[in-house]
């Protein structure tokens, strides 16, 4: 035992005066190294790649509209409009993630509900999480995909049976998120004879993201299949052809690194950008 | 798989295996600069080196027995460990600290945290039970966290070097010095080679900058009445210098929580690709260092075989599952389920994709790195069991830096034993007997992964403090506590990151497992090595066991997996695998 602390103390001065020396050098000098020549060479991705309302590089903070890499939130029917996201409450850069909700969870595939409450304050009925299946409804809806909504038992079993889906629209036109995600399935909880609601016959295939959390939660690409069917709502909205819109989407679609590595993806701000200074 | 898939794959593959024999040449030049009079660089940089060392002291001269620099090892370790510990829980009074004050409720870092921080680091780990860019400040990050990926990197390597150096020495007693080996380590590979790294990522458009958090005024400002924010508060902070440094030692801590998936960590395809290959590289070039040292190079391309052989069939296992798609997406319009549907884009980047999703989930845990491009908690069931079981084998299928041949070679080891068991012959390797003492130390490595995340599992999942972090019940959620103790043991640092971690009971918990699991296993080793040097190696005769050859790769590789299976696939059993046929039979869970 004396001979092991002696052995240890012995080392105790050099590892000091290691950790001290070593720690300069790799935690002040080598940063501060990389950091000139970034800041000189590579100064527009240095600092965060941000851009302004007309598209171009910009160092400052207040003229900036967002940073080209990182998504950002999107909901005017003018705009294409970017993946689900569970950083924070949607895009939040002090918060990033994804859900990690396993493959199989209810709650991922088909949302969940806050009770409606009492105490302290009167809440009522609100959505938790609005899910997967809640999502393609509303991507469907958004962007003119017909699809039916039919009723069944939850076990699958015996006939279903179409509804309209005025039944869970008010008078606007709105969906009512709340209603939906409680009759969708929860097999969890659900007894073989419940009657459930699912939506089913899409004219178009749903892309996987749009209707998925990115796992930064910052993603800013969405898939090409994603932003071709987005194209009509933009197009319509702004009142110009389809067309065009469809070229800016191939301009500013980021491919393969090297032709072959990684998938396309759109840059959502960018493309939103560029239709903001068209004509 | 599409034909691009393909592709991508023999490009990634045949990356591997062109970069191994450079990075082992270099190790060699760096790591025995008498036997190979040193690298293109010592000219150069010899005047800093020999500077340090008069700075030192004595101590650098000393040619150390396996004791004495396994002591210098463990003090340095508490140093720095208690140093990192010190600046965590100092935060608000160290420069910087203003910026993360506004985002954090925890500076300084409590208790748990910083224990569990600075075990994980120290010990090459990095497993993150925090949200870094509102827990740590740029002080934090730049100084307490990433001044360990550089030691811990070094230490990792230079213990294989001692290894290696035990089993080619010739009744020596001495295996170098520690000081000499980190300071060589430090200046001569992980420097030069993160500075240009570090550049190039920020040229792809990583950060690198010491201002304060941007808040933007986000383009589409009619969301406010939905309550979609308005702007945007944009970290910053110098994150590319810890990028490089973080992938090149199979650190795999990351800045920001979202880690490699974040667009300012890994920002294109291409840089995941050069991260890739900068996480393997060492740990394929200590394969070709092993041959050098030999002089038995076909020994250690087998060696590098075995492990190729598994990382394959992980990639094959892991990609060809979680390409196939979630069934139960199928359902809801999105897209069925068939051979390459796609569809479980669930915790995935645009970019990346579930192809490449996949491919860096199974090599960022075989080889002990655990940064992460996408949710592992998120994928498919047996996609998820590639992971773990990669985790579980002993990070040995290339491995972290250093512990993956130190690891594999304690797995030779047992292979030989086994062996030299069944042809009644005793076990030699490379001419030198292993003798009982040398298999009880193997053995003590071995036995200290099943217990370290056995053990600990099991209290976690009957305990109210265990289950009450899960973020997945049933299965899924056994898998996340198995793959939290299992990454700490085997010092991956990944994680199925739906698991609350930073709660006491796991931080310090897991910060022990964590301890065990580098310092237990990495003692025995320079033990071993001590007990290698001195003895004399016999003549190789047609009777001596083949350490080349398929034979020896198959032996190998049928230990290490049937070690790992009959340890953990009880465990597996009741997590991914049961998970994968409830998927089928169409049962959700909570």
């Amino acid at each position: 035992m004396k001979r092991f602390t002696l052995e240890m103390l012995s080392h105790l001065r050099v590892s000091i005066v290691a950790t001290i020396v070593l720690g300069v050098i790799v935690s002040g000098i080598y940063p501060v190294i990389v950091w000139g020549l970034a800041q000189a060479l590579f100064h527009h991705q240095a600092n965060g790649s941000l851009i302004k309302k007309d598209g171009t590089p910009t160092d400052n903070d207040s003229e900036a509209v967002g940073s080209a890499l990182l998504g950002q939130p999107f909901s005017d029917a003018k705009y294409f409009h970017p993946r689900p996201s569970a950083a924070g409450n949607g895009y939040d850069p002090t918060a990033s993630g994804g859900t990690n909700y396993g493959p199989l969870s209810d709650k991922l595939i088909n949302g969940a509900t806050n009770a409606a409450t009492t105490q302290p304050t009167t809440q009522p009925e609100s959505v938790a999480f609005d899910g997967i299946r809640l999502r393609t409804i509303h991507y469907a809806v958004d962007n003119g995909i017909s699809f039916k909504l039919y009723t069944a038992r939850s076990d699958a079993t015996g006939p279903k049976s179409e509804i309209p889906l005025s039944k869970f629209q008010d008078a606007q036109g709105n969906l009512n998120d709340v209603a939906l995600v409680d009759a969708f399935p929860h097999p969890p909880s659900d007894t073989p004879d419940r009657m459930v609601v699912i939506a089913g016959d899409f004219s178009t295939a749903i892309p996987p993201d749009a209707v998925t959390a990115s796992s930064s939660g910052l993603d800013p690409h969405i898939s090409v299949a994603n932003a071709q069917l987005q194209a009509k709502r933009v197009a319509d909205a702004r009142r110009i052809s389809a067309d065009k819109v469809k070229a800016l989407i191939d301009q500013y679609t980021d491919g393969p690194s090297l032709g072959i590595l990684g998938d396309p993806g759109v840059n959502v701000l960018k493309l939103n950008v560029a239709l903001d200074n068209q004509k | 798989m599409t034909p691009l898939t393909w592709l991508q794959l023999l490009f990634i593959l045949g990356g591997i295996v062109l970069i191994t024999k450079p990075m082992g040449i270099y190790l060699y030049h760096v790591l025995e600069p008498d036997r190979s009079g040193g690298t293109i660089l010592d000219p150069v940089l010899g005047p800093i080196e020999r500077l340090l060392y008069r700075i030192f002291g004595r101590q650098t001269k000393i040619e150390q027995t396996w004791w004495q620099y396994a002591c210098a090892l463990l003090v340095f370790s508490l140093v720095t460990m208690l140093a990192t510990y010190a600046m965590l829980r100092l935060q608000g009074h160290l420069p910087w600290h203003q910026y993360v004050d506004a985002l954090s409720n925890k500076t300084p870092l409590v208790p748990h945290l910083a224990f569990n921080v600075a075990a994980s680091f120290v010990t090459n780990t990095n497993w993150q039970s925090y949200s870094g860019e509102n827990t740590m400040s740029y002080f934090s990050q730049m100084v307490a966290l990433v001044m360990h990926h550089f030691f811990s990197m070094s230490v990792g390597v230079i213990v294989a070097a001692v290894l290696v150096r035990g089993i080619a020495g010739d009744r020596g007693s001495t295996i170098g010095n520690f000081w000499r080996d980190m300071v060589r380590m430090i200046l001569y590979l992980i420097l030069p080679i993160c500075i240009v790294y570090a550049l190039f990522l920020v040229s792809q458009g990583s950060i690198m900058n010491f201002r304060p958090t941007s808040t933007i005024q986000v383009l589409d400002q009619s969301g406010a009445a939905a309550g979609s924010p308005n702007t945007q508060a944009i970290i910053q902070g110098p994150v590319a210098s810890m990028m490089s440094v973080k992938m090149l030692g199979t650190n795999g801590g990351g800045y920001f929580n979202a880690n490699a998936s974040h667009p300012f960590e890994n920002t294109t395809p291409l840089t995941n690709y050069i991260q890739i290959m900068s996480f393997i590289s060492i740990p394929a070039g200590l394969c070709y260092y092993l041959g050098l040292m030999v002089k038995n190079k076909a020994h250690g391309w087998a060696v590098w075989l075995a492990m190729f052989v598994m990382l394959v069939g992980g990639i094959l296992t892991c990609v060809g599952f979680e390409v196939r798609g979630n069934d139960r997406l199928a359902e809801l319009g999105i897209g069925g389920v068939g051979t390459a549907s796609n569809n479980n884009m669930e915790g995935k980047e645009t970019r990346f994709g579930p192809f490449n999703s996949a491919l860096y989930c199974s090599m960022t845990t075989s080889t002990g790195c655990g940064a992460v491009i996408s949710m592992h908690d998120s994928f498919t069931p047996m996609a998820g069991f590639v992971p773990l079981l990669n985790i579980e084998l002993g990070e040995v299928v290339f491995g972290g830096v250093g512990s993956g041949l130190y690891t594999m070679l304690v797995f030779v080891f047992v292979a030989i034993f086994i062996a030299g068991l069944m042809v009644g012959r005793t076990p030699e390797y490379l001419g030198k007997k292993i003798e009982a003492s040398d298999v009880k130390l193997a053995s003590l490595v071995v036995l200290t992964t099943a217990f370290a995340v056995l053990v600990p599992t099991a209290a976690a999942v009957v305990t109210q403090w265990g289950t009450n972090s899960m973020n997945n019940g049933g299965p899924h959620g056994l898998s996340e506590v198995l793959y939290c103790f299992s990454e700490g043991s085997g010092n991956n640092g990944s994680a199925f990151a739906g698991l609350n971690a930073n709660v006491p009971w796991y931080d310090t918990l897991l910060g022990i497992v964590i301890l065990v699991g580098r310092y237990i296993m990495m003692i025995p080793v320079i033990a071993l090595a001590g007990r290698l040097v001195t003895k004399h190696p016999m003549a190789q005769t047609a009777g001596s066991f083949p350490v080349t050859g398929t034979t020896f790769v198959v032996l190998l590789v049928c230990v290490v997996l049937i070690v790992g299976a009959l340890t953990f696939f009880p465990a597996l059993a009741l997590g991914p695998i049961v998970e994968h046929f409830m998927m089928h039979s169409s049962k959700l869970m909570f």
